[in-house]
């Protein structure tokens, strides 16, 4: 049985991997470690395997090869219910027959001595501090979306678990509910500070909630790392394309020295850009900037034409989709400017914002560069920007 | 407000009343067509007979000449009551229900869980726990039959004779054959409601710490509740209405041990004549019948 003398836990992956009916590879080849006390999100694309993570922890699912550790114990042969998890599920999964107090008490009849009125004190805490103690004696199906969310929640905190599993629990709010839930949800995680595994395909989430995110696709880790970084520095097309709404631009180029040719402009780079790019790809680069990274309407050398195709009008901001040459490039301008259709603009972009790909292996050529950079501080406040940007949209 | 305005909007007014009750007048018109063939269905071949029924309960029906039929009263009711063939045929009827009702509905739902699991062959197991239900009552009863005679499997593995001229036997004997043939109905009612339970609740009550019987307990049986009270209510049903099986294995012998109360009403109607009296143990199944679901309704507490 796993220790239980702490009240939170690290979790740990060794060479995870899960294979199902011997062929399918839901998650390979997993290595990761989770700090006690984080709020971990994971996120991808449907079947990248993040929700296969999560039961492999819960003890849901077998794990084909590898170890994970709670604390310094391996969780191999130890049941569900001694691992010191809890969960919630997407659907809540609330016992649709038992009363809230029921579904709230039920894991703690199961699994401790505990007195019956020790039990009913720590329901009716929890329900007070999740805002449901008045509907203690109601059944799931008279609650709001809301309220069985709390109470899947509350139901997880009553265990007082060493870790919290969050499978897409705000999936099924809608868009104000869960900008508030999520909130509340962080909060939560503070003030408790357990370690929280959480689940999402919505990187909204993932940017505002968590202390690192974990980028699976096809059960293959991209990226661990704080919001920021995922963000500014994504280590490569993969993340760079699925973190970020609307997505990053992507242009196919060649490197040429120092200027990047592309179908329909040439775009010169710095020294240092260059340097980072001697020796690799050549002909076959991506260069990548995000919408609110190009300067729209610019002037003077070194810049890009493009022609207005569709301007999408969002409220603060809108958002410009351009034609160059044949390839769609979007850029976020101030709620003021809404361009003619037809009409021809000047880009430009800031050396400090661009990243290139190997178009082959995915991978960020200037990963390295911009972690060393003096200005990635400075760019560092987009990924914060861009989720509160992303939440008023939301809510809109 | 104008006069000539006042006009206008009482008009537009009026036009709109007009407009609505046109429209509640279609949606009756519509209404009542959709309804109208299981009314008449319904009222021929349900309401119709149960009502005639009743009215030919209380008389001394004459079946070749309806109106030289004499009224009677209640006397049908009283004579049944003091009639020993009656209460033999009741007590056989219930024995029958008795060995037949616990084992078709707790059969039944083991099935449908075991069959639930991930096993190999699974659907060939679905198929062949089914198959019985596509036979009709004569080949279920001609089948049993020679299993239970003298030169029978079930005798020659089992002894016993011949177990439909067994006084003590030939019941026992028409209820595994009503089981075998019942259990598939059941079963795939049931199984059916057990696919319909969330995995998401197991996995819940597994982080819970429960065992596979709380699992069973707290959550298979309350969430198959509704489908559970109706298998139990048309088991009851129909083990209460049993005629095919003893009509053909046993023709209600032996020494009448295997007479049940439809049989008894068939033999009373239609070999003795006495269709006003047969209309009235008709009668008393059917309260029997109400009576039997609204107190399994009321125990089991169905939701809908």
């Amino acid at each position: 049985m796993v220790n239980t003398d702490e009240t939170t836990a690290a979790v740990s992956f060794d060479d995870v991997r899960k294979v199902y009916n011997d062929y399918f590879v839901a998650v390979d080849e997993f290595n990761a470690h989770i700090e006690d006390g984080e709020f971990i999100t994971v996120v991808g694309p449907s079947g990248s395997g993040k929700s296969t993570l999560l039961r492999m922890i819960a003890g849901l699912e077998t794990i084909t090869a590898g170890d994970i550790r709670i604390g310094d114990e391996s969780i191999a042969g130890v049941e569900p219910q001694d691992r010191g998890i809890a969960m919630v599920f997407q659907n809540y999964a609330l016992y649709p027959h038992m009363s809230v107090e029921k579904n709230m008490a039920y894991g703690l009849r199961l699994t401790t001595d505990l007195a019956d009125d020790e039990i009913e004190r720590r329901v009716r805490e929890t329900a007070d501090m999740m805002g449901i103690e008045d509907e203690l004696d109601s059944k799931p199906s008279e609650l709001s979306g809301g309220q069985q969310q709390r109470v899947a929640t509350g139901r997880a905190i009553v265990r007082d678990p060493k870790i919290f599993l969050m499978d897409e629990p705000l999936s099924n709010l809608d868009a104000k509910l869960k900008v508030h839930m999520r909130t509340e949800l962080q909060r939560l995680q503070e003030e408790l500070g357990t370690t929280t595994i959480y689940v999402t395909h919505d990187q909204h989430e993932a940017l505002t909630m968590s202390d690192r995110i974990i980028v699976l696709d096809e059960g293959e880790l991209q990226q661990f790392a704080p919001p920021d970084e995922v963000y500014n520095n994504p280590a490569n097309r993969f993340v760079a394309d699925f973190i970020g709404s609307p997505a990053m631009n992507f242009f196919e180029v060649a490197s040429n020295g120092s200027t990047l040719v592309g179908d329909g402009f040439e775009y010169d780079i710095p020294a240092r850009i260059a340097d980072e790019l001697d020796g690799s790809a050549g002909d076959d680069l991506e260069l990548g900037i995000r919408p609110e990274d190009i300067d729209y309407d610019a002037t003077g050398t070194n810049t890009v034409q493009a022609t207005v195709e569709v301007v999408e009008v969002a409220g603060s901001d809108n958002f410009v989709y351009l034609d160059i040459e044949g390839t769609e490039c979007r850029v976020r301008v101030p709620g003021d400017v809404k361009p003619a259709v037809g009409e021809q603009v000047t880009l430009a972009f800031d050396p400090a914002d661009i990243h290139l790909f190997d178009e082959r292996s995915g991978e960020n050529l200037l990963a390295d560069l911009r972690t060393t950079e003096p200005g990635t501080a400075e760019a560092d406040t987009g990924a914060d920007a861009a989720a509160a940007e992303q939440e008023t949209e939301e809510v809109a | 407000m104008g006069q000539a305005n006042r006009q206008r909007d009482a008009n537009a007014n009026g036009s709109t009343l007009v407009d609505l009750s046109k429209s509640s007048t279609r949606e009756w018109i519509a209404g009542s067509a959709f309804a109208l063939p299981y009314l008449l269905i319904a009222g021929t071949f349900l309401f119709g007979p149960l009502l005639l029924a009743l009215y030919m309960s209380l008389y001394d029906w004459n079946a070749l000449d309806p109106a030289q039929s004499q009224f009677l009263g209640l006397e049908n009711y009283r004579i049944l009551l003091s009639d020993p063939d009656f209460w033999n045929a009741l007590w056989n009827t219930v024995y029958f229900v008795v060995l037949t009702v616990p084992p078709i509905v707790v059969g039944s739902l083991l099935l449908a869980l075991g069959v639930n699991r991930e096993v190999r062959g699974q659907w060939l197991l679905r198929t062949v726990f089914f198959s019985p239900y596509v036979l009709t009552v004569a080949v279920v009863g001609l089948l049993w039959t020679e299993l239970f005679n003298a030169s029978g499997l079930v005798s020659y593995y089992l002894g016993g004779g011949n177990w439909l001229t067994s006084h003590d036997l030939a019941m026992p004997a028409i209820a595994v054959a009503t089981i075998w043939w019942q259990l598939a109905f059941n079963f795939i009612i049931l199984l059916a409601a057990r696919q319909n339970v969330s995995d998401r609740l197991y996995e819940a009550a597994k982080l819970d710490g429960a065992s596979s019987w709380r699992m069973m307990r707290d959550i298979t049986i309350p969430q198959m509740q509704n489908p559970l009270v109706f298998v139990v209510i048309v088991t009851f049903v129909n083990s209460f209405q049993v005629f095919g099986q003893p009509f053909i294995m046993t023709d209600g012998g032996p020494s009448f041990s295997t007479t049940t109360i439809v049989l008894y009403l068939y033999d009373t109607a239609f070999t003795g004549r006495q269709f006003g009296y047969a209309a009235a143990v008709g009668y008393v199944l059917f309260m029997i019948l109400i009576a039997v679901s609204a107190t399994s309704y009321y125990f089991l507490g169905g939701d809908d």
